[in-house]
């Protein structure tokens, strides 16, 4: 039989490739813990909540655990969060081209983002040519 | 030559007998050690309040395993803190349930135990990347405390970051 698809074959690997991802992602669950357990994220102290925190390096895990209750929206909006997060994806360069130039108070979220934006400019120029 | 041995005595009045050396990559224990003067002849009995004899068992575990890495850099905002590469062997050794993997943090916080706090806390940040907000208070069991217009001024803060 003919298929205006193509390798029937191939055809039949896709159906068998989508069929295992969605099966997959069938089986993944967020298992929620026994209410039980003892102690909870949140009970531990703010500083290793902070501990946690700082060890996302994508900005959109901290926006969401922003918003998942008050104590890590307050963790996530110290100034440290946001510093370190623009140290670890930025060199000290780059950092300086955002840097306010006088005595402005520098708001780090601010700096993050505006390196982010910068830095995405780039290379989508870079790739453009 | 054997190494000199101490006893920690976890909350619960267990004692372990553990090598100096190991116990020692606690900031806390080796402080301990320094101020007492505690001699490496006697028989010391480090009394550890705040952990248990189960947790205390896995920290040991832990420090025996690890006993001959590098000591950890002093810089705190170091770059390999972000990176997920946790090994194989810490992988399976923290393969527990949350209540324990808390513990485990409020233990290594305590004993100030660098190399544990890190894997530690990389698991449970492993365990918030890519999950939307309600997903992390599910998965921490985690109850939403904002009320509507709280929810709607952090969505908005957020938002604009989003912005192209």
């Amino acid at each position: 039989m003919k298929s205006p698809l193509g390798s029937q074959l191939l055809w039949h690997q896709h159906t068998a490739k989508i069929e295992r991802i969605l099966s997959m992602a069938a089986e993944m669950q967020i298992c929620e813990p026994n209410p039980d357990t003892h102690p909870k994220l949140l009970q531990l102290p703010e500083e290793c909540i902070r501990e946690i925190i700082l060890r996302l390096s994508d900005h959109k895990d901290l926006t969401s655990s922003a918003q998942a209750c008050e104590q890590m929206a307050s963790i996530v909006g110290e100034q440290r969060v946001w510093r370190e997060l623009a140290k670890f994806h930025f060199t000290p360069q780059q950092i300086d081209l955002v840097l306010p130039k006088d005595d402005e108070k520098i708001d780090w979220k601010t700096v993050y983002h505006s390196l982010k934006k910068l830095v995405d400019l780039i290379n989508r120029n870079y790739l453009d040519v | 030559m054997e190494m000199p041995n101490i006893k920690l005595q976890s909350s619960d009045g267990e004692t372990f007998e553990v090598d100096v050396e190991i116990a020692k990559c606690s900031v806390t224990i080796k402080t301990m050690l320094e101020d007492l003067g505690m001699d490496d002849e006697e028989e010391e009995v480090v009394p550890l309040p705040n952990v248990n004899s189960a947790i205390l068992r896995k920290v040991i575990q832990w420090a025996t395993y690890h006993k001959d890495d590098p000591p950890p850099p002093e810089d705190d905002e170091n770059k390999e803190k972000r990176t997920d590469d946790i090994s194989s062997w810490d992988a399976d050794f923290l393969k527990v349930d949350q209540g324990t993997l808390f513990e485990l943090i409020l233990a290594a916080n305590y004993l100030d135990i660098k190399g544990l706090l890190d894997v530690t806390c990389k698991t449970v940040a492993n365990m918030i990347k890519g999950k939307a907000p309600e997903e992390i208070r599910k998965t921490f069991n985690i109850k939403n405390d904002f009320t509507a217009s709280e929810e709607e001024q952090v969505r908005k803060e957020n938002e604009w970051c989003e912005e192209k």
